[in-house]
């Protein structure tokens, strides 16, 4: 019960894992050192930055400060289960289309805090778009890059009016 | 070596089994937004960390009930923000979720551990103080209702006895009608703590409930002051008195944040600003007959 390791199974990026994992190993250092997923930055450490936001059940965490035995039975998404079959999704491409990616440390976090954003709301106003991205920083691009990046993503996603339906 | 052990009980009995002799070697973690936080920059350095996430009698329910609603120990800040009855009948309360770090720290964070944490800038306590919130707790000998007020007392401290546990908090309906806010003042919007939070209620022409957090070691009601500031919804002048009054109940400290002396400034403005907007929101007849 209160072992050093424990076994947990969980779906990451839409297969499922089973990885014995230290008791106090955060998520985002098994994903980076037992998994191999260096998509997932880590910087502040401590909750404030969003380097290292990935998607519990389709809502995002700092997987810096979540153990990672609390995901055992959940479904996490990483940067890298964002592209479908080597196919950037559409957020990755209006990221790279707006010149939003600097160095690219945070641009991890800005793309998984946008795709839980976009998966709810479709047609966020720049207001909920600032708020969903709060804690994302980035000390690059300057954030106007970004949310232009957001809006392109939003409307690429939006079925056109007449299309499908 | 792992820095400290966790376990992870499924159920209230085996977690009982598990708490504290001493509450400074065994901690309880819901989303683990402060706990975390607190062993990495060496605030605690606790042996043990008991989960409540996978405990299969709590639950992350918000609950209508036919007198109140009802928050269960695993509800997310952000599942408050987010709803509707929450949204229209505990507006300050979906409001100071709203404001407490960020969407990722609010799909972790949740309501009960930010009272259990008791800090004088906790978010969420402003606005329970003001809807009269009673904490639920839950331990080996049985269960007992406490008023929030009575409940946190003093910065990081509070009423739970060893081996106690928060089951859920429940917010009795404010009276039909009745509008509530929640104004932070902050460095910086989102993700940094409050340096000012007022919450208020107003209802009927002349009911107005306040409370003021980071101005004391625990957020603070200005009882006395609620009359006066309740006759000064029609009279500036008693109005005036009465945000004299609930500033002359804070107690701030100068900290990093902030002074003595601008706290106790800043904490009128926001007393008042809270008013405002809370009687803004309030449908009260007898206000728009007035
Ligand atoms: C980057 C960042 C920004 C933040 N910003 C804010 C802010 O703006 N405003 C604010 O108020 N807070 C803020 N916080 C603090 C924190 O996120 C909140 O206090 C949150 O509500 C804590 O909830 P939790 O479930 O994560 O608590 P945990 O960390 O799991 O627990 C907190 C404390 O409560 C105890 N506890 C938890 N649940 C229970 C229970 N059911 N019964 C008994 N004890 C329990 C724990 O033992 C611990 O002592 C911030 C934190 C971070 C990391
Ligand atoms: S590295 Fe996790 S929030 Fe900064
Ligand atoms: S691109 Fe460098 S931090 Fe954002």
């Amino acid at each position: 019960m209160t072992a050093d390791t424990f076994d947990i199974t969980f779906t990451l990026n839409g297969l499922r894992k089973s990885i014995a994992v230290r008791t106090d190993a955060m998520l985002a250092e098994v994903l980076r050192e037992n998994l191999g997923l260096l998509g997932t930055k880590v910087s502040c450490n401590e909750g404030e930055c969003g380097a290292c936001t990935v998607l519990i059940d389709g809502r995002t965490a700092n997987s810096c400060i979540v153990l990672a035995l609390e995901v055992d039975g959940c479904a996490v998404t990483t940067i890298e289960g964002v592209a479908v079959g080597g196919v950037l999704h559409p957020i990755q491409e209006s990221f790279i289309e707006e010149g939003a990616v600097h160095c690219g440390y945070c641009t991890p976090g800005m793309i998984l805090s946008t795709k839980a954003l976009l998966d709810h709301n479709p047609d966020p106003t720049t207001g909920e778009v600032r708020k969903a991205l709060e804690g994302n920083l980035c000390r690059c691009t300057g954030y106007n890059r970004i949310l232009k990046a957001v809006s392109r993503a939003a409307e690429k996603l939006r079925p056109t009016p007449g299309a499908g339906e | 070596m792992a820095q400290f052990r966790v376990a992870a009980p499924r159920t209230l009995d085996e977690a009982f089994s598990l708490l504290p002799i001493q509450d400074r070697d065994v901690k309880l973690v819901a989303g683990g937004t402060d706990v975390l936080i607190h062993i990495r920059a060496g605030k605690s350095a606790p042996k043990r960390l008991v989960l409540l996430s996978k405990i299969s009698e709590l639950d992350d329910d918000i609950r209508v009930t036919d007198t109140g609603i009802r928050i269960g120990a695993l509800a997310r800040l952000s599942d408050v923000v987010r709803h509707p009855v929450v949204l229209a009948r505990f507006t300050a309360l979906a409001e100071a979720a709203a404001q407490i770090g960020s969407e990722q720290i609010r799909n972790r964070g949740t309501v009960c551990g930010n009272v259990a944490n008791a800090s004088p800038a906790g978010d969420t306590l402003p606005p329970l103080y003001v809807f009269d919130a009673v904490v639920n707790l839950i331990g080996p000998n049985g269960r007992r209702a406490v008023p929030i007020a009575a409940f946190v007392q003093a910065p990081g401290r509070t009423d739970l006895a060893a081996g106690e546990l928060i089951e859920s908090i429940v917010c009795p309906f404010p009276p039909d009608g009745a509008g509530s806010g929640y104004i932070k003042l902050a460095r910086r919007a989102g993700i940094d703590i409050s340096t000012v939070g007022a919450a208020a209620m107003v209802c009927d022409a002349d009911t107005v409930r306040l409370a003021l957090g980071a101005v004391g070691p625990t957020p603070i009601r200005p009882l006395a002051a609620e009359p006066l500031l309740g006759a000064g919804l029609r009279d500036d002048e008693a109005f005036d008195r009465g945000i004299t009054a609930a500033a002359e109940a804070t107690t701030p400290i100068s900290d990093i944040r902030a002074s003595r002396d601008y706290r106790l400034a800043m904490v009128q403005v926001m007393a008042r600003e809270a008013i405002r907007l809370s009687q803004q929101r309030s449908t009260s007849k007898d206000r728009v007959q007035a």
